[in-house]
């Protein structure tokens, strides 16, 4: 009742406008970490860095829930937070091809998708098309990834270049 | 043979055979060879001698001048004559005194003897004939309850006589049974004077300072003040009619321990002086003096300072047996004065930020001065702040820099919300375990060694908010733990706005001490009626030890942080700098009260905030409050969650309900609306979503014309509440109910006690300065206006209901009413109309 109750309420999900890929950036890691953003924290071996156009109406970040960013069956890491903004940056674990849909789900936390969950919000969902990939990243962990992200949120979202200041700056081991 | 004795031994001689001319004293015997006649005197010329019970008085050439029987009450005493073998008893009373003198119990802890004997009454034993040293005393006690010292701290030995010769002596007498009364009296010996008699009560020790009201019970005693208050001293006719037409000097002294008391007595008024004032019995209106009448002093380093009420009634100006004192000796001073605690504190800040990878960015706030700090006073609590989503961890300078002035290593780190709870809750448990393992690293390790990883406060905002709960349920469940503390170093959790996306079973806060802030027009965690989600109440209401609630109207959900965006909904926004003042006191007294253990700012969570508060916040800031002890602190009368029957109470009681309203059950808002169509009987109530939630209370509903009344039956086990300070209860207005909406302002009833003669003590909220907020006017969900039902503790000092002599037996109430509306004859129970919810019945100490 309660999850229902709250897609209700809280998700503007379904008129949410699909977001637009402006920017893929493929990436692999060396060491790899638990996708967090999934209830199964699947470990991320490689992924995909996405700068995408939304309404930031959909993208405003709040603390009850709004609509969970999918790419293909599972939630992607959101990088940037500007309530602003109508561009997002995000990291999704896999390869981005074609057929993978990219869409503003349910709300819920993201935490609480598993695969099944996952299988049924992309179900029906557009593919996102042919999306030319830049130059790929190798990363040695997560901390190298933020490190090398903290650049293009500066670029993209400079209203968060506040939040990723330390992120390629040095850290105490 | 020496030369001497060969002189003497003729004359030896001659007297042996009585061959001596006379005694040589010319008497008319002296004469002849027979005999001589001697008298008594012979040998004691101008003295007086007793012989048989009779004083024979020798005049100068020793012949008898006079020879006096001595009376039954009177003893021969060789030189003297008779003496009066009287004693007397004296307790120093008033001119006008009413009362048999009172001796009070003693105060808590007045294990320092020079304290403990200020706390007895001194007794005078004297001989009403100054210069009898014959004979002695023997002291008695009848009755039970006191006992007797001397001045050095001996026990007086009831069955050795006090020699005559050591009068003027001063007795103690301690009191050691309320209510007790008892005769002390001193027998002469070998003389049949009527044994001196003084009749004794004892009674409990009462405070003396409080707030100054317009009617009966004209002083609510309580124990703080704001430096914009005029604290007052009553002393009560009723209990110190003895001291009734006394004049004595009114001390407030700064408040000292008791071993400081014993090192220097000296009484040093902190003021502009001591007062003198005479008591002039009658009422207790009559008796209520200012001590303070100029602002009451702060210390800039300090949150509270501390005083204690002195009445020097032997005028010696040093604290000694007698007076009437409270606070003296003891660890709570008779008041504190409040400081402003918005203010800056008394340390410079350092600030410093870094990263220890992903999610370990972190930003501290320390006391510049943190390495004397130290050095002076031990490692230095630790406060950590974890933020909400889309929020940052660089977004709490305000808190982190007020609470680092004040002597906090305040550590605000990047909190991974985004996923949800458990994800943040891991956020917050790893970079607390990463900071306090990292000290030496950490800023070039100034904070090594300086850090009290035993005293760690979790702040959360949101779902950070709810995040410290999971995570300290996590440490308890053993789901985590921790490498660099454990759960009892988490000495306090906070939640501000929090999310309960989990429930209250997995975001527990178990029993640790809780605290929740929020506020009323929160656009993101509401506290509407659509979702459980935004229901935060519920954590407070899952905690099982101590809990504090801080509700602010107006605030928004990101004026808690500097910088997230608007989401003010509702009317009377007062503001990021107006909430962040509130947030700043909050804290502060909050951590210097559970953290540093100082008891000063207590007052500002246990009583209703409308009544007290940090007199620095805007007159726009309305909050409502609440405050629950430990339940092992406290005897619950009906907290409504066992014996679910409206005609029986939690303890057992019966429960008589006269209301045309009255529904007992869960404070569940049933439907996603607060609009009120009757349909709901707990519309706006946000205690309680899931079946996990058990908060169940009883909610009274009266209309004009109309009398409620809820009398609840104190079982035997509960009936002293002499043990206790206070009477408690929490209680909200149920918003949006039309007779809510139609009051359209504060609320309030009155308590009545009775015991088991029948008498009856009511008081009226309102006398106090009581009552329950007027709940914010939002509107949206539903129709009307008023949100989430504000919940406010009232707490009613227990000495109160005995005021001015009130015949009221605390020892033994039988019955607690809460009575509302209008009585049958007339009597303004309190608003003629209204709604009430009502929980947590119970008599509490602190």
């Amino acid at each position: 009742m309660l999850p229902l109750l709250l897609t209700l309420a809280l998700s503007p999900a379904a008129r949410a406008a699909p977001p637009q890929v402006l920017v893929a950036i493929p990436f692999q890691a060396a060491t790899p970490w638990p996708h967090a953003w999934h209830a199964e924290h699947t470990p991320v071996h490689d992924g995909v860095v996405l700068v995408l156009e939304v309404d930031p109406a959909d993208a405003r970040p709040r603390d009850v829930g709004g609509p969970v960013l999918y790419v293909g069956p599972v939630p992607a890491e959101r990088i940037s937070w500007s309530a602003q903004s109508d561009h997002l940056v995000v990291v999704a674990p896999g390869p981005l091809t074609p057929e993978t849909p990219v869409f503003w789900g349910p709300s819920t936390l993201p935490e609480d998708v598993d695969a099944a969950v996952g299988a049924r919000a992309a179900a029906g969902q557009a593919a996102v098309g042919p999306v030319p990939l830049q130059a790929p990243w190798r990363v040695q962990d997560q901390t190298d990834l933020y490190r090398q992200l903290a650049p293009v949120v500066r670029e993209w979202v400079p209203d968060d270049a506040g939040r990723v200041e330390g992120w390629d700056g040095p850290t105490i081991p | 043979m020496p030369r001497l004795l060969l002189l003497l031994l003729p004359l030896l001689a001659a007297c042996q055979t009585g061959k001596v001319g006379g005694d040589g004293d010319g008497d008319p015997d002296d004469s002849g060879t027979s005999s001589p006649q001697t008298d008594e005197c012979d040998d004691a010329p101008g003295r007086v001698l007793c012989q048989d019970g009779q004083a024979i008085t020798c005049d100068d050439d020793g012949d008898v001048l006079s020879t006096v029987p001595c009376s039954e009450s009177e003893v021969c005493q060789e030189d003297a004559g008779c003496l009066s073998c009287a004693v007397s008893l004296d307790t120093r009373v008033g001119s006008a005194a009413s009362m048999d003198p009172l001796v009070r119990l003693q105060p808590e802890r007045a294990d320092v003897w020079e304290v403990a004997a200020a706390s007895m009454r001194p007794l005078v034993l004297s001989a009403d004939e100054p210069a009898l040293v014959q004979g002695g005393v023997v002291l008695s006690v009848e009755g039970e309850g006191v006992a007797l010292w001397t001045e050095d701290g001996q026990p007086v030995d009831l069955e050795e006589p006090v020699a005559m010769a050591d009068l003027p002596r001063t007795l103690l007498v301690q009191g050691l049974t309320d209510g007790a009364v008892a005769t002390v009296a001193a027998t002469p010996a070998e003389c049949g004077a009527e044994p001196a008699a003084l009749d004794l009560r004892v009674a409990p020790w009462r405070t003396l300072a409080g707030r100054s009201l317009t009617a009966w019970p004209w002083l609510y005693r309580v124990d703080a003040f704001t430096v914009d208050e005029q604290p007052q001293v009553g002393i009560e006719p009723g209990l110190h009619g003895d001291l009734s037409g006394l004049s004595a000097d009114l001390y407030v002294v700064a408040h000292r321990d008791a071993d400081a008391w014993a090192a220097d007595p000296a009484l040093v008024d902190a003021g502009d002086g001591a007062e003198s004032i005479t008591l002039l019995g009658g009422s207790l209106e009559d008796q209520r003096f200012t001590v303070w009448a100029s602002d009451l002093p702060t210390a800039d380093a300090q949150v509270g300072l501390g005083f204690d009420v002195v009445l020097d009634v032997d005028g010696d100006g040093q604290l000694s047996p007698g007076d009437l004192f409270d606070g003296v000796g003891t660890d709570a001073p008779a008041f504190w004065v409040l400081g402003d605690l918005t203010r800056e504190g008394p340390h410079d800040v350092t600030t410093d930020e870094y990263s220890g990878g992903s999610w370990r960015g972190q930003r501290l706030y320390y006391p510049s001065d943190v390495a004397d700090l130290s050095a002076a006073s031990g490692p230095l609590p630790l406060v950590v702040i974890s933020h909400g989503n889309g929020h940052d961890y660089r977004w709490y300078d305000y808190l982190g820099e007020h609470l680092a002035s004040w002597g906090y290593v305040v550590m605000s780190h990047q909190n991974n919300t985004g996923p949800g709870i458990d994800t943040a809750s891991n956020t917050t448990l790893s970079n607390t375990d990463w900071f306090l393992q990292r000290l030496d690293s950490i800023a070039d390790g100034e904070l090594d060694g300086r850090v009290d990883s035993h005293r760690i406060t979790w702040i959360g905002h949101s779902r950070g908010g709810e995040g410290v709960a999971r995570a300290y349920d996590k440490i308890v469940d053993g789901v985590y733990d921790p490498l660099a503390f454990e759960a009892d170093d988490i000495v306090l959790i906070s939640s501000i706005a929090p999310t309960v996306f989990l429930g209250v079973t997995d975001s527990d806060p178990h029993d640790t001490w809780y605290h929740l802030i929020a506020g009323g027009a929160d656009g993101d965690v509401s506290g509407g009626p659509y979702s459980g989600v935004v229901q935060y109440l519920r954590i407070a209401e899952a905690a099982e030890a101590q809990v504090a609630v801080t509700y602010v109207q107006g605030a928004s959900h990101n004026d808690f942080n500097c910088c997230g965006f608007d989401d003010g909904t509702g009317p009377d926004l007062i503001g990021r700098t107006r909430a962040q003042d509130v947030a700043k006191s909050t804290y502060l007294a909050l951590l210097e009260w559970v953290v540093q253990g100082n008891p000063a700012p207590a007052a500002f969570f246990r009583r209703p905030y409308e009544s007290f508060h940090d007199s620095a916040l805007s007159s726009r800031v309305i909050v409502a409050n609440q405050w629950r002890p430990d339940p092992v602190d406290a005897w619950v009368i009906d907290d409504f969650q066992d014996n679910t029957a409206l005609d029986e109470s939690s303890s057992g009681g019966a429960v008589d309900i006269d209301a045309s309203d009255a529904v007992e059950g869960r404070m569940d808002d049933a439907d996603s609306s607060f609009g009120w169509d009757g349909s709901d009987a707990f519309n706006t109530m946000t205690l309680a979503e899931d079946s996990d939630d058990r908060a169940r209370g009883l909610i009274i509903g009266w209309d004009e014309g109309e009398e409620a009344s809820v009398r609840f039956e104190v079982p035997e086990a509960g009936r002293d509440f002499s043990t206790w300070r206070w009477l408690s209860l929490r209680a909200a207005q149920t918003s949006r109910h039309p007779l809510v909406m139609a009051l359209d302002d504060v609320a309030v009833f009155s308590v009545v006690l009775e015991d088991g003669a029948g008498t009856r003590a009511v008081m009226a909220l309102d006398t106090l300065g009581l009552s329950l907020t007027n709940p914010y006017p939002r509107t949206s969900y539903g129709s009307g206006f008023g949100w989430a039902s504000e919940w406010t503790t009232l707490r009613l000092p227990l000495q109160d209901f005995l005021a001015d002599g009130g015949a009221l037996d605390l020892s033994d109430v039988v019955a607690v009413e809460l009575r509302f509306g209008t009585g049958s004859d007339g009597t303004p129970w309190g608003d003629a109309f209204g709604r009430v919810a009502v929980d947590d019945l119970m008599l509490v100490e602190d």
